[in-house]
């Protein structure tokens, strides 16, 4: 802890965006807020990255994987570009 | 299947997504299919969202794009099974997917919606969603 503190003095405290903003909602229908948590590659970003509580990373996870079953989001963008 | 006493009406939301190279008339008739499909299985419909056309983020079917349709709609248990049946031996229907929304529908809940619906049909003037 202590040499984590040396490293990054300004290491923000990461928290739920979901809990924050209740507006926010997780919805296959709304890709381009699940997009902000998947990597540019379409992978879902982990939670000890975007700080999001395990409640709604449940969700998040089970929205992506409907929104690409709907091609509303990408498995992966190997194929393209 | 479960043999119920007591008719259970659930709420459903199914998206569809369409071939992107059908004319407007054949979109309409689509449309229509599906919603009679579910009026007659003794569904109501609560309310349809065209989402158009819109990019794929991958090939389905040899195409990018696609016609994307919402549906909310109530019925029995079944419905949603009759719905995905038809939906799979169309041609025209590339994707479905089905969500419950609700375990019980109470009428009153969406009356608004259904009330929207029907004028919309009686006037045939363009849909106005509130989101």
């Amino acid at each position: 802890m202590e040499d984590l503190k040396i490293k990054r003095p300004y290491a923000r405290r990461k928290f739920c965006r979901f809990c924050a903003d209740k507006s926010l909602v997780i919805d296959y229908k709304r890709p381009e807020i699940l997009r902000q948590f998947t990597t540019e590659r379409g992978k879902i970003m982990p939670r000890r990255i975007t700080g999001t509580c395990a409640k709604h990373q449940r969700q998040l996870a089970r929205q992506v994987k409907i929104a690409r079953i709907m091609a509303l989001m990408p498995f992966t963008t190997a194929v393209l570009k | 299947m479960l043999v119920r006493k007591e008719k259970v009406m659930r709420v459903y939301e199914t998206l569809y997504l369409l071939r992107p190279d059908l004319s407007e008339e054949e979109y309409a008739k689509v449309l229509e299919k599906f919603k009679n499909l579910i009026k007659r299985q003794n569904g109501i419909l609560i309310k349809e969202d065209i989402w158009g056309k819109r990019d794929l983020a991958y090939y389905v079917e040899k195409f990018l794009q696609g016609y994307y349709v919402l549906l909310h709609y109530a019925g029995e248990p079944g419905i949603s099974f009759e719905l995905e049946r038809e939906m799979r031996l169309d041609e025209r229907v590339m994707k479905y997917h089905t969500i419950k929304l609700k375990d019980k529908y109470i009428p009153g809940d969406y009356a608004e919606e259904v009330q929207e619906k029907e004028q919309r049909e009686e006037s045939l003037t363009t849909p106005s969603e509130e989101e």
